[in-house]
């Protein structure tokens, strides 16, 4: 990809709400703002999201096994702000869409 | 599936978890995947996320190294504040390998009594070093009992368990009734002081550091309930099966909670329907510190890991930690202070007030936020918008005016108000009025808000408020000269040959103008502002400020004067004096009696800032003082940076720099002559400080001292005064009998120079010190008198 297309492309991202995977398993939601060459990137009005606690997955197993439960465990969220989260540490990154309300559904 | 919205309202994201499904519905429990095979599920019907992975990594790496792409809006300078997620130091939920989310301290099991008493007492010490400026996230939020209660977020009472889980719920009342409760009545508690303090001026991390992390601290749980609880927690205490010593530590705990929490829920009721303030705190405290050693800290039950789960854009930072001793401490000063507010509130006029409030605050240490804050709420009641919940600021700037300039006048006649024919004179000098009320009313509220600020904020919003007045003055003018068709005044000849008018209410928005030019140049004298080499300039831009004010005060009283004796005339002259002429001229003379008071301080701030002018000025000149090298700065440039607020002003007209040189360094006058001005002036300022001491803090007690003593010291001793507390009264005589020391300290260097400059003509085998405000030898922190010793 050429300086150009690659600068065109990453502009069209910007403030798109994306979804960064770190390598710890959290996950980070928030706009777009910045980038450079390593992929660093600046999310604003940022969300962590973390992974049940591994107590949290089992009490959740052992509520469905006995048939109380869903067998679901929920995320953990807390608001952070403005993040910088380093491109080495990126497992995953995703770009939100919304669809438009008129549409009918699609199936996925 | 919830639905994942994208961050717009943090409150409404706060609550809602993102569900992640374990393996579970496929397969046997038995095989439970490890966490990184975990799959994560979120879908929404309106959102799609659509994984851009490897495009995005292919075109970054297409950019040039140092080549940004960022959105316009969005500053580099910004984004030198954003977090790095997986830095250690900067991003609070980053695990070291091997470490947990959550802490392996079980806070259901059992605890000793020791245990109990040892956990109460390390809250006290977090929620004290929240008062005083911590954020919660170092403090209290770090106590695990305290993170159980609030997190997830209790609807009731009753779901602020250390476990909602009613299988595994404590059967240990130490633990359910006691800790429980304690801590419940403390997050109230802080719950008020929240409150309170922001609910009115105060500066986020200077005083006080009102995050919450979107916690709520049980806001909407009345003091009632938790009153209960303590009581239930009390009556269990007296049954328990433990040592007396250990019980009557938890007692004096749980009744000081009690005893804190009524009188913070006081603070928020109408000033009308409080009660007087108890001081029964105090003794617990006490209490508290003679069995503190019978308590068992608990570390284990206090973690920096609980700012991994709190919302903030801050890096992980440390837990404070403060002694006990300096906690309790802090307690009773703000125990002692809350009552002594109540002297504020006893005040009268606003002079008495605006005493009060400067001698309050200007208490070493100053008042805890929350005092201030305490002060602020009085002074302007929320709910009735009324000044200290008496007057409205419509009144209260009236009788202001009316204290300094127009005892007597149709101007600020109330019954102008029921006037309702346009062209009535009466009617045009009440719309007038209140078109003055308009601009000076909330500024003039202002100047008791800001005192009550820190004290470098109190100097530096001064130097703001100022500029309001500057603008102020010229408005009042222009209604003074709008007035004069109603009132129909004569010019009269003062201090030249041009006829001129009283112009009253710009002269009263004058007179506070020179009060707070005053305040600043002082004020930079307490907060250690100036360069040493500077406070000769200093102290003599403090006696020019000083001499506007005096022959301002005189041009008033030169007025008022001539409108008494027009009334006295006129009284004379009419067939049968009413006793209202009676009235008028006694209350002319209050007000004459007024201005004098405010003649002498004057006169006495005057000649000592003259004396310090003359005594610093020669050490300068003798090198006594060390000037440091300033290569990148010139004294013109330092002028005009230190005279910064004062040179943008219309009235008094600014002084230039070449002026200000000259007349400050006093080159024609001799050492000799420089040194007779000096004693001079100090001799002086010692016989006017004694004459401000013996004419006390209060106008009311010149005019009749033997009554208003008495009924002040009834007033005293209804508020339950004791040891320890002092009244503001007496800190205001001991505040001026320190200047009068400081004077005779000044006096004694003098002489001491004098000796030496008549002996050697030169200040060798001198010793200069100059003791700062804070340092012994410093006796008034206005006043920077130096020290001169003879070294053998």
């Amino acid at each position: 990809m050429d300086n150009d297309s690659a600068v065109k492309y990453l502009e069209s991202l910007l403030n798109r709400t994306f979804r960064a995977h770190t390598s710890d398993g959290r996950m980070f939601l928030g706009e777009f703002k910045c980038t450079d060459n390593e992929s660093n990137i600046i999310l604003a009005k940022t969300y962590e999201y973390r992974m049940p606690t591994a107590k949290a997955k089992q009490d959740a197993i052992e509520r469905q096994l006995a048939g109380e439960g869903s067998g679901k465990a929920d995320m953990t969220s807390r608001f952070l702000g403005l993040v910088v989260v380093p491109g080495q540490h990126i497992t995953k990154l995703e770009v939100e869409e919304r669809k438009p309300w008129e549409l009918p559904l699609r199936p996925n | 599936m919830s639905q994942l919205n994208n961050g717009s309202n943090p409150l409404a994201l706060a609550d809602s978890h993102l569900p992640s499904r374990p393996n579970a519905d496929s397969k046997p429990p038995t095989s439970i995947l490890p966490r990184s095979d975990t799959k994560i599920n979120i879908t929404s019907q309106q959102i799609s996320a659509i994984n851009i992975t490897e495009s995005f990594t292919a075109a970054a790496s297409a950019l040039k190294t140092g080549q940004l792409v960022k959105d316009e809006y969005f500053t580099l300078f910004e984004a030198v504040g954003a977090l790095e997620i997986m830095d250690s130091k900067m991003d609070s939920g980053h695990l070291a390998p091997g470490e947990t989310l959550e802490d392996e301290y079980n806070v259901l099991r059992n605890l000793l009594p020791e245990e109990v008493i040892g956990i109460m007492d390390q809250i006290l010490c977090h929620e004290v070093a929240w008062h005083i400026g911590h954020p919660l996230s170092q403090t209290l939020f770090t106590c695990l009992y305290i993170e159980r209660l609030l997190w997830p977020e209790p609807r009731t009472l009753e779901e602020a368990q250390f476990s909602r889980d009613l299988n595994s719920r404590s059967e240990n009342p130490l633990l359910y009734r006691v800790l429980r409760s304690y801590c419940i009545a403390t997050i109230k508690a802080c719950h008020f002081v929240h409150c309170m303090v922001t609910g009115e001026s105060y500066y986020e991390e200077e005083d006080f550091t009102a995050q919450l992390y979107h916690r709520e601290l049980l806001p909407k749980v009345s003091v009632a309930e938790i009153q209960t609880l303590l009581d239930e927690a009390l009556s269990y205490n007296d049954t328990a099966n433990i040592s007396p010593e250990s019980k009557k530590a938890i007692e004096k705990r749980l009744q000081f909670r009690r005893s804190i929490l009524d009188a913070l829920e006081q603070d928020t009721f109408p000033l009308n329907a409080r009660r007087r303030p108890s001081l029964s705190c105090i003794p617990l405290l006490q209490d508290i510190k003679a069995s503190s050693q019978l308590g068992k800290p608990v570390n284990e039950a206090f973690s920096t890991k609980i700012q991994r789960t709190l919302a903030s854009s801050v890096p992980p930072r440390p837990m404070v930690t403060i002694k006990l001793s300096d906690a309790l401490a802090h307690f009773e000063t703000l125990c002692n202070d809350a009552t002594d507010v109540g002297q504020i509130l006893a005040t009268e006029t606003s002079e008495e007030l605006s005493t009060a409030i400067w001698v309050f605050m200007s208490r070493k240490p100053q008042p805890s936020v929350y005092i201030r804050a305490l002060v602020q709420s009085f002074l302007l009641e929320r709910g009735t918008q009324r000044v200290l919940g008496r007057t409205t600021t419509k009144h209260f700037l009236f009788s202001s005016i009316a204290a300094i300039v127009l005892p007597k006048s149709p101007i600020l006649e109330p019954a102008n108000d029921m006037v309702e024919l346009p062209t009535s004179p009466q009617f045009q000098m009440a719309r007038l009025l209140a078109e003055f009320d308009g601009k000076a009313g909330q500024q003039y509220i202002n100047i008791f808000r800001n005192a009550c600020l820190n004290r470098c904020r109190t100097r530096r919003t001064l130097c703001h408020l100022v500029l309001d007045w500057d603008t102020l003055q010229a408005d009042a003018e222009d209604i003074d000269g709008t007035l004069r068709t109603y009132t129909k005044e004569e010019p009269a000849l003062y201090a030249s040959d041009q006829p001129t008018y009283s112009y009253p209410l710009s002269s009263w928005v004058y007179h506070h103008k020179l009060n707070h030019l005053r305040q600043i140049i002082q004020m930079g004298f307490e907060l250690s502002i100036y360069a040493p080499d500077e406070i000769s300039g200093m102290y003599w831009f403090l006696s020019y400020i000083c001499a506007t004010h005096i022959s301002h005060i005189d041009r008033i009283s030169f007025f008022l004067e001539r409108d008494m004796h027009a009334q006295e005339v006129l009284s004379q002259n009419s067939d049968a004096p009413e006793k209202s002429d009676v009235k008028d001229q006694a209350d002319y003379q209050k007000t004459l009696k007024s201005l004098f008071r405010i003649y002498t301080h004057l006169k006495a701030t005057d000649a000592f800032s003259k004396a310090l002018h003359a005594l610093h000025t020669l050490l300068l000149r003798h090198k006594a003082i060390a000037v440091p090298q300033r290569p990148y700065s010139s004294d013109k440039l330092r002028y005009e940076l230190r005279m910064k607020p004062f040179l943008s002003l219309n009235v008094p007209e600014p002084v230039t720099f070449e002026s200000f040189r000259e007349e400050s360094s006093c080159t024609a006058l001799s050492d000799e002559e420089v040194l007779e001005e000096a004693r001079m002036r100090i001799g002086d300022a010692k016989k006017f400080w004694e004459a401000v001491l013996k004419a006390g803090w209060s106008a009311e007690l010149v005019d009749n001292p033997e009554l208003d003593r008495s009924s002040k010291e009834g007033k005293t001793g209804t508020m339950e005064m004791q040891k320890g507390s002092t009244t503001i009264e007496g800190e205001w005589s001991e505040g001026v009998k320190n200047v009068i020391r400081a004077c005779i300290a000044t006096s004694i260097s003098i002489v001491t120079l004098k000796k030496k400059l008549d002996e050697t003509r030169g200040l060798e085998g001198m010793k200069v010190t100059f003791p700062v405000p804070g340092e012994k030898g410093c006796w008034h922190e206005w006043w920077i008198v130096p020290r001169v010793l003879t070294v053998c």
